[in-house]
């Protein structure tokens, strides 16, 4: 059987909404929440954005206020890279917001839809390997520069106790580090992808499918 | 979210198409809910791009399948088959040999992936294979290649269906 032979019939079968659908007005739809992964997006953003807003605040306090040079240094630091992403999350969701507004071909949609979200993933993976220097390494690099009133002579006795020399303390603190950001960095990959790797992935193989000739 | 009346007005007219969509793409009567209410709400989301160069039912199928295809579901149940308990109790009603040709027709149908239900679905609305291409972004040509393709599959899968009816 062909295709063209039941057109009619399978017009007619289609057009027929399901027996829940029927009770189903349009006027309740239009209640409901969207569940679209550019709208949960969208929340996402605002949340980062409004939460970038209120952080940047309190940094850009501390970094003038603050009563310690490397606490003005350390929430200076971070002020400037919440000032790189701040314009960044903006500019990410004007372009879903401009996408949500739009009625694009089914390919030019997808396309646009798969670069909105690589490029969100991108960007919060930088953000986060952003974050393990100026936390880890920079802080504690920080601290020495300081004069000693953030030294702890409790801690430094038992690490005396564990270490019996400072190599030790060095190697322990690389290996520390290393583990640390390995760690951070593949837990970033891992957490990103599951949440939207088999989905870019999936919108991949659309358009894949329909640039193909066959 | 207060929509105006002229935009109610018109979907309400061509309601057809969201349900067109809505049994294509979902063989669940839940998930069908869910994509009928997504499709409704993105449709007004982009009502202010609609300027009427075209017509609302062809910028409605561009807003519907876009929907459809992208639309993210919170669980894998089942593959998706347009065929379910309902068009097998109309087929029982009919006891006709044109309906379990249109149920077989319809498991093929199916079995289509995403893409190529949105192919046949603006194919069976009888829209040319240029207007088909303008709505998917591709070309005349490469719709009338992916058709033959579709059509000669859904020719041996719905046979295979309908000897096993």
């Amino acid at each position: 059987m062909e295709l063209d032979e039941l057109k009619a019939s399978l017009n007619k079968h289609l057009e027929q909404p399901a027996a829940p659908l029927e009770a189903w007005g349009l006027e309740r739809a239009m209640q409901g929440k969207t569940r679209s992964v550019l709208s949960k997006l969208k929340r996402s953003v605002w949340i980062e954005i409004i939460t970038s807003i209120l952080f940047l605040a309190l940094f850009v306090y501390e970094a003038f206020f603050s009563e310690w040079r490397v606490m003005r240094i350390y929430f200076g630091t971070f002020s400037v890279l919440f000032l790189i992403f701040l314009p960044i999350l903006i500019v990410l969701l004007k372009r879903i917001t401009a996408l949500q507004g739009n009625s694009l071909p089914v390919k030019s949609s997808l396309q646009k839809l798969t670069a909105i979200l690589r490029e969100y993933v991108k960007r919060y993976f930088q953000f986060t390997m952003a974050l393990i220097p100026i936390c880890i390494v920079y802080a504690g690099s920080l601290s020495y520069m300081d004069d000693n009133s953030y030294r702890n002579p409790q801690m430094e006795a038992m690490v005396s106790n564990v270490f019996t020399s400072s190599t030790q303390v060095l190697v322990f603190l690389g290996v520390y580090l290393i583990v640390l950001a390995a760690g951070i960095y593949f837990f970033t990959k891992w957490y990103l992808n599951r949440l939207y790797g088999r989905y870019i992935n999936d919108l991949e193989k659309h358009i894949a499918e329909l640039e193909s000739a066959d | 979210m207060n929509p105006d009346q002229a935009f109610i007005d018109l979907l309400n007219k061509h309601q057809r198409i969201i349900h067109k969509v809505c049994t294509l793409y979902m063989d669940n009567p839940a998930d069908r809910e869910d994509l009928f209410q997504e499709i409704t709400l993105q449709a007004w989301k982009a009502y202010g791009s609609f300027r009427g160069e075209a017509q609302f039912s062809t910028w409605l199928y561009r807003v519907a399948l876009n929907t459809a295809i992208t639309f993210f579901r919170k669980d894998k149940r089942k593959p998706r088959m347009v065929y379910d308990d309902t068009t097998h109790e109309r087929a029982a009603e009919a006891d006709s040999h044109i309906e379990e040709q249109v149920i077989a027709m319809y498991k093929a149908i199916g079995e289509l992936s995403k893409i190529d239900k949105a192919l046949v679905m603006l194919y069976l609305e009888d829209y040319s294979y240029q207007q088909i291409g303008e709505m998917m972004g591709i070309t005349a040509n490469n719709v009338a290649v992916k058709m033959n393709r579709i059509k000669t599959k859904l020719k041996e899968n719905s046979k295979k269906h309908y000897q096993f009816n």
